[in-house]
């Protein structure tokens, strides 16, 4: 079989055919560390983009940055939060712009707008090629700018422990008129 | 529970997809009793099913890829026909004592000639009736339940006399190119009544439907570019003010289309199949 | 001794066999005209080794290179000026001796210019033979690989000036390709006559609060080719006819390949041909294994009402195992909703 064949009509290339989203649709992978803190804001994100595009959205849990970031990078996990601890964990950085720019050349990993650019900075990283199926995403969580802090988790947590996670999150998203 | 269940009696292939079986309909198959469905049913193209009056359909809760929800379904590329009767309805559920959402996957009606579902309750599913690339008529059902109640995308639809209740969306659909109606309905009682999800250009009407008491009664989708007029249904509220507090869209969200009301009714509509002449 | 060479002497033998190198060999054009003593280079994707060669007084070119994934570039200084041309084929997968024409353009130009607030905006004039050309759009790729594939950004086409404007694109580094495509699609194969081109500087790293005003020249497509970045290892032909429902053979239709049953979730690993008057249809997997099978009218988007649609039927939910060649497939072809 000639290979200018195969060129001419296997693909990867500038066409794009889709089906519609029959059956149960897409799911998204929410990454997040096992602390508390971490779980919650984990929840925020899967709650926000499972109810304002009606995505399934699975969360998974990691014990440690380098293992959360393996994940990302080997597509185990679509989205998942970087505060500067993640980033001198992962990198050996402090500076941010040079952390951004290791993990899009090494890892194909995308941060997105800091939804905390204050001492307790968070910003939610995604991989290239979620972020081509889920091309709102960046938008949408966008609207988390200013949101958390870790005032605000510590507030969350305390509510977690009377209300459980669900309520919470659903509460909190309701309050800041997010859902 | 339900101590006497008739098992699939006339089968003409069983197959096997990984651990799933795989039931193929291919030519005209009636059901009457009650079924228990422990695989895919999959009705091919140029079959035909067809339901009886106070059919139980169950099924089995098995989730064999780990996606939490059940992978039990009736997958319709022929054409379906459901004859539920008034106090003969025809049940989709799930084999279990306490039926909740995503047990099954749905009954999905895709790439078929048509459907016709009258007097049939759905109730446990992920979705409880999917129609794509599809003509259906869908009367005087129940969609209780379930993650979403009815959901379609490139579809002809009629829908009329039917009631969406405490799903998580009574009425999900990317709309891509359908076209129909949604008429006599009440919708109430969702986390989201009506979710347009995207790629609605307002081809589907709906109208003369009660929804009414859901968390949101319509909530436009985050990629819904275009506004889409819902008028002509019952919202619970005499006015404008009251009905656009049960919408989450642009007056919530500024990146978000807008939910038009040109015009409303101030009262509840009454259902009835009378209604569907 | 002796046998520890022998042992050496074939295992040097053995490891070489079956890696000879390719060949990958064009000409480099300016105007039309040869550019001799001009500079190829050919960049192997993702492990950034560089290769260069130089043309003859013909501008004809030729490096032998091993398998692999390669951008082809080239270069000649004329006066001040640098022109820089790209391969229309870029990406290009090496498996077998290929040619790779190439134009020399002037370069692309840049300039970069602090915004008042945190946004961002990309202005593009895109030029042909000189001219400002309307209705072109410009691709952003994250990935250099995928620039064949699907863009993770297209524009809306370009007015009379040339100009089109992106705005508030995500900070991070993107592959910029622009393209007019005589059928006016946004998205499709490229054919003979439609006009390319390439950001020179490629990729653009995007800041935050910066407009970066770019100029990009194009050339025109004189091969109506599709090259494929695609790894192709253990590939399988699958042939078959698209019929209609009265049996006669459909053409006008494309057979495409899923890797997975919810079709549409991603884009399909494979697309034939549109089939001719004999229904005719090739797919080539990939690899081997399972994949699912159909045919469509139209690239791109949701099928519509009205269009022909037809999906594998021997089996429940279209599939079909893949680990040779498949010859006599049959689809079943209907319009959609009609």
């Amino acid at each position: 079989m000639s290979v200018k064949k195969i060129f001419f009509t296997v693909l990867f290339v500038v066409l794009l055919i889709r089906i519609s989203d029959a059956c149960v649709g897409k799911t998204i992978y929410v990454g997040h560390l096992s602390g508390k803190g971490d779980e919650i804001v984990g929840n925020i994100l899967a709650r926000l983009i499972t109810e304002r595009t009606g995505t399934s959205v699975k969360l998974k849990k990691y014990n440690d940055t380098s293992s959360l970031l393996k994940a990302g990078t080997g597509g185990e996990v679509d989205i998942f939060v970087v505060d500067d601890r993640f980033i001198a964990e992962t990198t050996g950085l402090k500076n941010r712009d040079e952390a951004k720019n290791i993990y899009n050349v090494n890892h194909n990993l995308i941060w997105l707008k800091a939804i905390n650019e204050k001492e307790d900075f968070l910003a939610p990283v995604i991989r290239k090629d979620t972020l081509k199926k889920f091309p709102a995403l960046p938008r949408l969580l966008e609207k988390l700018t200013g949101l958390i802090n870790n005032t605000q988790i510590e507030e969350l947590k305390t509510e977690v422990e009377k209300k459980g996670m669900k309520d919470t999150i659903k509460d909190f998203l309701k309050k800041k008129s997010l859902i | 529970m339900k101590k006497i269940l008739f098992f699939l009696l006339f089968i003409p292939s069983i197959l096997y997809s990984g651990d799933i079986k795989i039931y193929e309909i291919n030519g005209v198959e009636i059901w009457s009793g009650e079924r228990v469905i422990d695989g895919i049913v999959v009705v091919k193209e140029g079959a035909k099913l067809i339901i009886k009056g106070g059919t139980k359909v169950y099924f089995k809760p098995f989730d064999t890829d780990g996606d939490e929800i059940g992978d039990g379904e009736l997958y319709v590329e022929g054409e379906i026909y459901v004859y539920g009767e008034k106090d003969q309805p025809v049940i989709f559920t799930a084999l279990a004592d306490r039926v909740e959402p995503k047990m099954w996957k749905y009954v999905m009606v895709n790439h078929s000639r048509y459907a016709h579902i009258e007097y049939a309750i759905f109730e446990g599913a992920f979705s409880g009736l999917q129609v794509h690339f599809s003509k259906a008529k869908v009367r005087n059902s129940i969609f209780r339940n379930n993650i979403d109640g009815f959901r379609f995308s490139t579809a002809n639809i009629d829908v009329c006399n039917c009631e969406m209740r405490e799903n998580k969306y009574g009425i999900r659909y990317e709309e891509r190119d359908s076209t129909g109606i949604i008429r006599y309905c009440n919708i109430t009682g969702n986390e989201v009544g009506i979710f347009p999800v995207t790629k609605a250009e307002g081809k589907v009407i709906f109208s003369y439907n009660n929804v009414v008491q859901n968390e949101y009664n319509i909530r436009m989708g985050e990629d819904q570019k275009k506004d889409l007029d819902f008028s002509n249904n019952y919202y619970g509220f005499t006015n404008e003010r009251g009905i656009r507090k049960t919408f989450y869209d642009r007056g919530r969200d500024k990146n978000l289309s807008t939910v038009k009301i040109r015009s409303f009714l101030k009262k509840k509509v009454t259902l009835g199949e009378d209604k569907c002449q | 001794m002796k046998k520890l060479l022998f042992f050496l002497f074939f295992f040097l033998i053995s490891e070489s066999y079956g890696k000879e190198g390719k060949n990958l060999s064009g000409r480099v054009l300016l105007d039309n005209s040869p550019v001799g003593k001009g500079e190829v280079i050919a960049r192997e994707i993702d492990k950034n080794e560089i290769f260069k060669t130089e043309t003859d007084e013909n501008g004809y070119y030729n490096i032998t290179l091993k398998e692999g994934v390669y951008s082809v570039e080239a270069q000649k200084r004329i006066g001040n000026i640098l022109y820089i041309g790209f391969s229309g084929k870029n990406p290009i997968l090496l498996k077998e001796d290929t040619y790779a024409g190439i134009k020399l353009l002037p370069p692309s130009k840049m300039t970069r210019k602090k915004l008042s607030d945190s946004k961002t905006e990309i202005v593009l004039k895109i030029l042909y033979n000189g001219k400002p050309v309307s209705s072109a759009r410009a691709y952003l790729y994250l990935k250099e690989k995928d620039m064949k594939g699907m863009p993770f950004f297209y524009s809306e086409p370009t007015d009379k000036s040339g100009i089109i404007k992106i705005r508030n694109i995500i900070e991070g580094s993107y592959y910029i390709v622009v393209r007019k495509k005589k059928d006016h699609k946004p998205l499709g194969p490229i054919s003979e006559g439609d006009l390319i081109g390439f950001f020179s500087q490629n990729p653009l790293n995007i800041k935050d609060g910066y407009r970066y005003t770019i100029e990009i020249n194009m050339f025109q497509k004189i091969q109506d080719e599709i090259t494929s970045p695609l790894d192709i290892q253990n590939v399988k032909k699958i042939t078959g006819i698209a019929l209609s429902e009265s049996g006669e053979p459909v053409s006008g239709v494309y057979a495409f390949l899923y890797t997975k049953k919810e079709m549409g979730h991603e884009r399909p690993i494979s697309i034939s041909r549109k089939t001719g008057d004999d229904g005719k249809f090739e797919l080539l997997a990939p690899f081997t294994g399972k994949f699912y099978l159909g045919v469509r009218q139209f690239y791109g988007g949701t099928p519509v009402q009205g269009e022909l649609y037809g999906l594998y039927d021997k089996t429940h939910d279209h599939h079909i195992n893949v680990f040779d060649n498949i010859t006599g497939i049959i689809i079943r072809v209907k319009k959609i909703l009609r």
